[in-house]
């Protein structure tokens, strides 16, 4: 069984950055070919739709990349959702996942600056 | 001088934004699994610090410690932590000593469940995005179905 792992203040910022990057390539590598479609249900979804038909992409590979796109949405998207409560999400089904966020009810159009 | 009994606990796995957040380690990725790397001295988190995680949120890269909400929080059933029993109940132990943790004589975990939350701790990362199956139900988060949320643990 494993040691404890200690780090010191003065290596954080480099161990921080090395998990980004690792945690980075492993999202990339769940989804090696990119088969997906945007999409935009107004006024309740902006996101993705990832055909999955052999169940590859698990539930937690989908809503890391639903948190990347809610994370990574256009300033003007971001800025109101970030003030009206969007969350990010994602459902499975039918062969495919759709990802992305789910738009504030409030909200019923947006436009991109 | 207030007694051991009565001081506020911490809980070690928190979000940015609770009361007295420090940085309890970072979550390294060297292995097959991610384990947390416990930082030797307490520190209390900067935007600069928390901005190293971009694009990712904190809780993937960063395992912060904050004040115990306590019945703020949906783990917190009155008198104990249910994560804290369902982290001793269900998960392995991950390492075979104590870590060396900068908050356990305040820790929610170890006061309620003592070693056996210690030996478990490294494996946690706050949220649940890459959790298997058993973590996501000892998170407390319902079994994958045909429609998932996400969601912070």
């Amino acid at each position: 069984m494993a040691s404890p792992v200690s780090i010191s203040v003065k290596s954080f910022s480099a161990t921080a950055k090395a998990s980004v990057t690792k945690a980075l390539a492993a999202r990339q590598a769940a989804f090696p070919k990119p088969n997906y479609r945007i999409g935009f249900a107004p006024p309740w979804w902006l996101g993705i739709i990832i055909d999955n038909p052999l169940d590859k992409v698990t539930l937690a590979d989908a809503q890391g990349l639903a948190t990347d796109i809610h994370n990574g949405a256009g300033p003007a998207v971001a800025s109101l959702v970030s003030t009206t409560g969007g969350e990010p999400g994602c459902v499975f089904g039918g062969g495919h996942i759709i990802c992305g966020f789910i738009l504030p009810p409030d909200l019923r159009s947006f436009v991109e600056e | 001088m207030a007694r051991r009994a009565d001081q506020a606990l911490k809980c070690p796995s928190a979000q940015p934004g609770m009361g007295d957040v420090q940085v309890l380690g970072v979550i390294s990725r060297d292995g097959d699994k991610p384990v947390l790397a416990y930082l030797d001295e307490p520190v209390a988190p900067t935007p600069e610090m928390l901005a190293l995680a971009e694009p990712l949120p904190v809780s993937h890269v960063l395992r912060l410690s904050a004040r115990c909400e306590e019945k703020k929080c949906m783990h917190f059933d009155g008198a104990r932590c249910q994560l804290a029993v369902r982290i001793a109940k269900m998960l392995p132990e991950v390492v075979d000593s104590l870590p060396a943790c900068t908050i356990r004589p305040e820790c929610r975990w170890f006061r309620q469940e003592g070693r056996a939350a210690c030996l478990r701790c490294p494996q946690i990362v706050t949220g649940t995005y890459e959790a298997d199956e058993v973590l996501q139900e000892v998170c407390g988060v319902p079994p994958r179905t045909d429609v998932g949320r996400t969601s912070e643990a």
